[in-house]
């Protein structure tokens, strides 16, 4: 009877023992740092607080590097954070400091933005602040950016303030949003084009039918169209026209609340405004990219269907005042709507010329 | 038909004599919880926290069912926990949650000890930046603050487990146990969350007089 009591003893003991060391793996485990990055590399998360919003902030890349690039990501409602596994920037972080950073209400950027804080106007200051940040804490004193389509326009906005330019020693844009109002309407009429394309090789008859009806009927492209307009594009390879070529490398990101960043997805494009209206039929900045002077690099994809190369891309080399302009349109041929993941080569190539003959 | 009568009667007097032990008592618990916040998207991710939580017996009605003999009933639970806990979890660069709930809790333990409860949560949660964070001052230079969000929190869980102080009178219980929580405000809007949790919990038996 003595035994069988010590040997119940002995069995809760046990059983109070694992259950100890359970929770202390667990909270190791929760408290475990993150690795540092080789040699001469940096890997620095930061937030920048902007009135009530705290805008994520990775600094990557080369740390003895005095250039840093600061990407501009696109969307609305996008994120540069996972943005590092593309190929492209693994070449560029070997030279160069690459700052990625999410927008408000974006990404994974936290906080409660009300409505009227999603301006192009507020994502300006909020962009300005970061080109600041990346001066003073990541010690950079000579600053590019790289703005990607809604990011190209949102830099070319950026740009239109001297005293941003003077922060800079240039600016790549790639396929910049810089006029939806019009880029709308040349997308959906590049859209039907490849409806009429896909109906005469007797592909899904009904299906790209229908799309031609649902922009018949809506002939202007809205916020709550967005949505479905990008997965018509996906379809005829509009938004991107050269897969085979992406390369995409695995890399750590936030442990972020995955849901908030798809809430984001939705609410950025559906508050975004420009002198207080939505960008989807408001936004068109041509009558003031006069005011560009600095260096500045365009990059367009010829197969883009979102911001039709066509049209867009001349009007925006054409009234640029910026006598340093670098821009080819026989280059990119192969892409659509985002070069520098479709063509990463060619890209890279390009972006160390221009930072090298500008820094 | 005398005999079968003298007979209940027999019973019920020996039932009203011996005392149904464990049947009135006195019960509070102490617990700790490991908690993973799960990601369930590609790539899966699993942030971990814990939590420490005092149980307050608010209300107990236990059901008697009858045992093989009439000398060992099954005395069933049926408990409601008012639980005060407090918690964190931890997500890499992105924020630490800080949280208070006074968790409602219905708690139906089984005669052999093996219980289930149900919970409700609605409290308050501090969700603090998890890098550095900087601020533009006025002259234009940064300053390193200490940031982070005030949220209303609203959730509810599912927990099973075993309580050894039922049979044998070790005072310790084990649970599992998976939830959601929503977070307010996000631009807005409620954020969800899915966890699973896994506790130890020392019990506080009493027998009242």
């Amino acid at each position: 009877m003595c035994s069988e009591e010590q040997k119940n003893k002995n069995m809760q003991l046990n059983r109070i023992i694992s259950s100890i060391l359970f929770f202390a793996v667990l909270f190791i485990a929760g408290c475990s740092p993150d690795p540092k990055p080789n040699g001469d590399q940096v890997d620095n998360y930061y937030f920048v607080k902007v009135g009530n919003v705290a805008l994520p902030v990775r600094v990557c890349g080369n740390i003895n590097s005095d250039i840093a690039i600061v990407f501009v990501h696109g969307g609305p409602g996008g994120s540069a954070q996972a943005e590092r596994g593309n190929v492209y920037w693994k070449e560029i972080e070997k030279y160069y400091k690459v700052i990625y950073y999410d927008q408000r209400g974006s990404g994974v950027t936290q906080g409660n933005t009300k409505p009227e804080e999603m301006s192009i106007e507020q994502f300006s200051e909020d962009l300005d602040n970061i080109v600041d940040f990346t001066k003073q804490v990541a010690k950079a004193n000579k600053i590019f950016i790289h703005g990607a389509s809604w990011g190209g326009g949102l830099a070319t906005y950026y740009l239109l303030d001297t005293a941003h330019q003077n922060k800079l020693k240039g600016a790549i844009i790639e396929s910049p949003a810089y006029d939806i109002k019009n880029g709308a309407l040349l997308s959906i009429q590049w859209l039907l084009q490849k409806a009429d394309s896909m109906i005469a090789l007797g592909k899904n008859i009904d299906y790209w039918n229908n799309c031609k009806e649902r922009y018949t009927a809506n002939p202007i492209l809205t916020k709550d169209d967005f949505k479905q307009h990008q997965l018509y594009l996906t379809q005829v390879f509009g938004l991107v026209a050269n897969p085979a070529n992406i390369q995409v490398q695995t890399v750590s990101v936030p442990k972020i609340e995955v849901s908030l960043s798809y809430s984001n997805a939705e609410f950025a494009p559906a508050t975004l405004t420009y002198e207080g209206q939505s960008i989807f039929t408001n936004l068109d900045l041509t009558s003031k990219l006069n005011k560009i002077a600095l260096p500045l690099m365009l990059v367009w994809g010829d197969k883009d269907g979102l911001l039709p190369k066509n049209n867009l891309a001349q009007k925006f080399a054409d009234n640029i005042s910026s006598t340093d302009l670098t821009y080819d349109d026989t280059k990119y041929l192969l892409s659509a709507h985002l070069p520098h993941f479709e063509e990463w080569q060619q890209f890279q190539i390009d972006t160390k010329i221009f930072v090298e003959a500008h820094k | 038909m005398c005999t079968l009568t003298s007979a209940v009667a027999q019973e019920n007097k020996y039932k009203d004599i011996i005392k149904t032990d464990g049947l009135k008592n006195k019960k509070y618990l102490a617990t700790i919880s490991g908690i993973a916040d799960l990601e369930l998207f590609k790539p899966v991710t699993i942030n971990l926290g814990m939590s420490f939580s005092g149980s307050i017996r608010l209300l107990y009605k236990p059901k008697l069912n009858k045992g093989k003999s009439v000398y060992s009933p099954r005395i069933i639970e049926r408990e409601i926990f008012i639980k005060p806990t407090f918690g964190y979890i931890y997500r890499k660069r992105f924020n630490t949650a800080l949280f208070f709930i006074p968790e409602l809790a219905y708690r139906h333990t089984f005669y052999k000890g093996i219980f289930l409860e149900v919970n409700l949560d609605a409290g308050y949660m501090y969700t603090k930046m998890n890098a550095p964070t900087y601020e533009r001052q006025d002259d234009g230079s940064f300053k390193k603050i200490f940031f982070g969000y005030h949220n209303v929190m609203l959730g509810g869980k599912l927990v099973a487990g075993y309580d050894f102080s039922k049979v044998l009178k070790t005072p310790l219980a084990l649970n599992f146990g998976t939830g959601v929580l929503y977070r307010y405000p996000s631009n807005q809007q409620w954020v969800r969350r899915i966890y699973i949790e896994a506790g130890l919990s020392y019990v506080f038996r009493r027998a009242k007089e």
